[in-house]
Formats: C-alpha cells, sequence, structure tokens
C-alpha cells in the first residue's frame, strides 16, 4: 500500500509552507492573536488564493475537487504553522458538510463563496452531555411553512463567533425509530444567538 | 522528613493548596545545613511564619537543562559581591513579594563546569535587578526573566564557601526533586479521570470500554495506577538524615511521567470539552465532572510539559540513576 503524497499533494503543502515561512511566523502570528478577531482575514484571503478554501470543493462550484488526502496534506501544513484561521471548521467541517450532503440548490448558494474565501462556516454538533456520543442530539427542529425553527443549544461550536453561517444538527424523532434521525439545517447570523 | 512528605500527600490527596516550596521546602533545608548562624537566625523564622517569598534563579540563557552552566559574572567588592548577566527560568511569582534568590553565579572559568559557582541570597528589591515575566502556553504566569545590572550582594549573603555552590544547588535539587513526586494529587486526579472516563451520559454510554473512551487510554490509567510502588523507599534516607540521593531520582522519573499521564488520560475523557480554556468560556458542556475543573483541563496538559525538564530534566535524573545506582 502506498500511502505517499502524489506530486500534486505535495506541490500544494509546499505552497503552504512557503506562506507560512514567509508570512506567518511566530511574532506575526503572535499579533494575529492577539488583534480584536484573534483571527486575520488577509490571511484567510491568501488561503483562499492558494486553493486551501476550495479543496473539497467540488470544480463545478469553483473548487478543486479534492478528497480526504487532499485535505489531510494541506491539514498537516496548517497544524505545523499553528494556523488560528478558522481553515478545519470552514473547509475540513462546513465545505465537506454541504458538498457531501447538501442539496444542489445549498451547494450552488454556499460552495463556491467558501472557495472565494467569502463565506466562512462553523459546524455545530456537540451538546452538553453529549461527551463522544455523536448522536447525542435534543436540539428539535421543527417544520414551518418558512423554513425550520430550531430549539436547543450546541457546546464548543468551533468558530462559531466568526462564522456566518451555522450547520446545526437537529432532531426529528420518528414514532417508529428509537435512534434520533439526524437533520441538518442552515441559518444565517441574525437568527441564532452565540455566547463565548 | 517522613511526616512532612505524608503531610504533603494527604493535602494533595484533598486538594488542598499546595505550600509554596521554595522557602519552606527547598532553602531551609539549605540554611539548616549550609547557612552560617547569622544566616540560619534571619532567615529561617521568616520562612517559618511565611514572611519572605523565595524563588531560583539557575537557568540562564542559551544553557538548556544545564544548571551548571551559568556565565554570570560575579566579584568580590569589598564587603558585598557584584554580579551581573540575565537569568532566565526563575520561579518567582510576581503576586508575592519578591525577596530573596539563592543564586549561583561563576566567578572565574576553571577546568571543571562545577566548580567556581557560588551560591547567594539576594533581596529582589536590590538596585540593578530587573525582572521580566515570561507568559506560559497555558497563560499562566510564573517564571520570570531576571536581569542584574552591577547588583551589589552583601558579602554575608554567600551561603557555603566561594566557588563551592554547586555542592549547595545539588543539595538543594534533591529537595526540590521531592516536591515534584505528587503522589497523592495524582492519586486524587486519577480518580477524577476514572470519573470522568466510566460516568454514563444520559443515553447511558460510559467511555472506557464502550465507543465513548479510545482504548489507549486503558494503558494510560494502567501507568498511572501504579504511583504506591515507588513510595515507601525514599524517604528513609533522608529520615536517617542524609540528603536525599538517587532515590528521589526515579521517584522524580515515575512521578512525573504519571502526571502528565493523567493529564493525557483527562485530555481524552473530556474530548471536545476541553477546547475552552477557563470557566468563563463556558466550559460546563461536559456534565461527568464539574465545570470548574473541566475548564482546567486543557491548562494542565499544557502546563505539566514542564515537568519532565524541571529540577533537573528526566534525562538528567537517569544519567543520575546510571552513575550513582547502577555504577555505569
Amino acid at each position: 500500500m502506498n500511502f505517499d503524497y502524489n506530486e500534486e499533494q505535495r506541490l500544494l503543502a509546499a505552497s503552504i509552507r512557503r506562506f507560512a515561512e514567509k508570512d506567518y511566523g511566530f511574532d506575526a502570528r503572535r499579533k494575529i492573536v492577539a488583534g480584536p478577531e484573534g483571527w486575520s482575514r488577509a490571511v484567510w484571503s491568501t488561503l483562499a488564493e492558494l486553493g486551501v478554501l476550495g479543496l473539497p470543493v467540488p470544480a463545478e462550484f469553483g473548487g478543486f475537487g479534492g478528497g480526504a488526502v487532499d485535505l489531510v496534506s494541506v491539514m498537516e501544513m496548517i497544524g505545523e504553522a499553528l494556523v488560528v484561521e478558522p481553515v478545519l471548521a470552514t473547509v475540513g467541517l462546513g465545505a465537506r458538510f454541504v458538498a457531501r450532503g447538501g442539496t444542489a440548490t445549498q451547494q450552488a448558494r454556499l460552495l463556491p463563496a467558501v472557495a472565494g474565501g467569502e463565506l466562512i462556516l462553523a459546524f455545530a454538533q456537540t451538546e452538553r452531555g453529549a461527551r463522544y456520543d455523536l448522536a447525542h442530539i435534543a436540539m428539535r427542529a421543527r417544520r414551518t411553512s418558512e423554513g425550520y425553527v430550531l430549539d436547543g443549544d450546541k457546546r464548543v461550536v468551533l468558530h462559531a463567533p466568526c462564522a456566518q453561517r451555522l450547520h446545526r444538527l437537529g432532531a426529528h424523532r420518528r414514532a417508529s425509530s428509537r435512534r434520533p434521525a439526524a437533520s441538518a439545517s442552515f441559518s444565517s447570523t441574525p437568527a441564532h444567538r452565540v455566547s463565548p | 522528613m517522613v511526616q512532612r512528605y505524608i503531610f504533603e500527600e494527604e493535602c494533595g490527596y484533598a486538594a488542598a493548596p499546595p505550600l509554596i516550596p521554595f522557602g519552606l521546602a527547598m532553602c531551609a533545608p539549605v540554611l539548616f545545613k549550609f547557612g552560617t548562624d547569622a544566616q540560619k537566625r534571619r532567615f529561617l523564622p521568616r520562612i517559618y511564619r511565611g514572611e519572605d517569598f523565595w524563588c531560583q534563579g539557575y537557568s540562564e540563557p542559551g544553557s538548556g537543562s544545564d544548571l551548571a552552566s551559568p556565565a554570570n559574572g560575579g566579584r568580590p567588592a569589598g564587603r558585598t559581591l557584584r554580579r551581573h548577566g540575565a537569568e532566565d527560568l526563575d520561579d518567582a511569582r510576581t503576586h508575592g513579594r519578591l525577596d530573596l534568590l539563592p543564586g549561583a553565579h561563576r566567578r572565574a572559568h576553571s577546568t571543571k563546569k562545577q566548580e567556581g559557582i557560588s551560591f547567594l541570597l539576594i533581596d529582589m528589591k536590590t538596585p540593578g535587578i530587573t525582572v521580566r515575566p515570561l507568559m506560559l502556553m497555558d497563560g499562566g504566569h510564573e517564571v520570570n526573566e531576571v536581569f542584574f545590572d552591577e547588583v551589589r550582594v552583601p558579602a554575608e549573603n554567600l551561603v557555603f564557601e566561594e566557588g563551592k555552590g554547586w555542592t549547595v544547588a545539588k543539595y538543594l535539587l534533591g529537595h526540590e526533586r521531592m516536591n515534584t513526586g505528587r503522589i497523592g494529587a495524582s492519586k486524587r486526579e486519577l480518580g477524577e479521570a476514572q470519573g470522568a472516563g466510566c460516568a454514563r451520559n444520559q443515553r447511558r454510554q460510559t467511555a472506557p470500554g464502550g465507543r465513548a473512551f479510545p482504548r489507549p487510554t486503558v494503558a494510560g490509567r494502567d501507568r498511572a495506577s501504579r504511583p504506591r510502588d515507588h513510595e515507601p523507599a525514599f524517604p528513609r534516607p533522608a529520615a536517617r538524615g542524609r540528603a536525599p540521593g538517587a532515590e528521589v531520582s526515579m521517584l522524580k522519573i515515575k512521578g512525573t511521567e504519571i502526571q502528565q499521564a493523567l493529564t493525557e488520560l483527562m485530555m481524552q475523557a473530556v474530548g471536545p470539552f476541553a477546547q475552552p480554556f477557563a470557566a468563563e468560556d463556558g466550559a460546563d458542556g461536559f456534565d461527568a465532572l464539574d465545570a470548574a475543573l473541566v475548564a482546567t483541563v486543557a491548562a494542565r496538559y499544557c502546563n505539566y510539559r514542564k515537568t519532565s525538564i524541571y529540577a533537573g530534566s528526566n534525562e538528567i535524573q537517569r544519567n543520575i540513576i546510571a552513575k550513582r545506582v547502577l555504577d555505569l
């Protein structure tokens, strides 16, 4: 079995390392962390230009259609440089979630904006008392004529304060099933309250 | 010595606030053994009553873990010794009063690096001393850089003989290592980790054994559950009036490995809820443990990386064991 990265993956990783060495050194990073937002929009634009943000986004939506291994080669460099920008939340969790499970309309609306660096996502999964149990979901999603109404709260949502959209898993309980069926809801900033 | 050890173990087990060791457990034994009568009369009652806060300055920039390499210059000047240079990693706490600093300084270059070091007690308010805080990766402040610029230290503050400071320093470090085992606290933390790992969540899932708790932690728990094996041997020589020796090196290695294993175990038990770094960040989602405790898990994990390095790194402890126990 061959676990080596291919040429493309190596080149992309090398370009991120070059960026990190040049513009994301220890002192530069420390300034960013100490800033009002704790992360840098300029760095975010650079990551978009480097192709990091569009990596798992299908080509038809302005991305590169990369898979998990492509993302791993990039995330290694992101980790090595201690990048604080919301790459994992937006690209690894948010964009991949939409790319794999979103409707065509949702994909067309969200993915090009992620690839272009204009949209930051967060993935609200964990709830109080859930621990490692991914199916532990008490939040309720109620269908209305205008969409979904959510009731409940989520904890430790990575990068929620800077996200423009949250993906939340709400549960619709079916009478026949003991396992709640998870479904995703999208809501935009004004509809939710985030406390740090 | 045995009584003090038992007292400290019980304090750790009960999560009582620890006694700051720098005066009581480190400077006091040194003054007992090496201090002049005048030094004993002057400093010991103040240590006993908690009136002086002590810190220690060993490491210097560029020395790494080599405590025997100070480049700090000091020279006799009449009744005082002058001292200049910069020191790193002093355990000086700014929220206490910084009073005296037992310091090692090199007078002249000599063939053996441990020679020529002298041990000084220095009032931290002496003109020429600048303290610059070093912030740690857990966000806390324990250590500082301390700069000495032509600092005048009264000659009566020299402990033991000029140039024989390494003998004093080694004796102090033996006592410091006694504090690094922290067996009582580790037993309590093992209980907390087990509580966190075994408690059922609302869907009645427990952590260990189930998918909810990753397997490698079981090995971590086994490693952490054997501190008692290393307990009884080491306070005995000390009880007979000998300086803590190589047996303390074993305690230091094993004790700090257990401490680090426990912080890793807690990180795994608490999982994503370890992300908030302080209680005010709302770390109340993990319901099997007190929120205030959950809020310290990540900071403790970061902070405890130091334990295998401080008080003489564990590699240095292994060298001591190799030389003094195994005769290698």
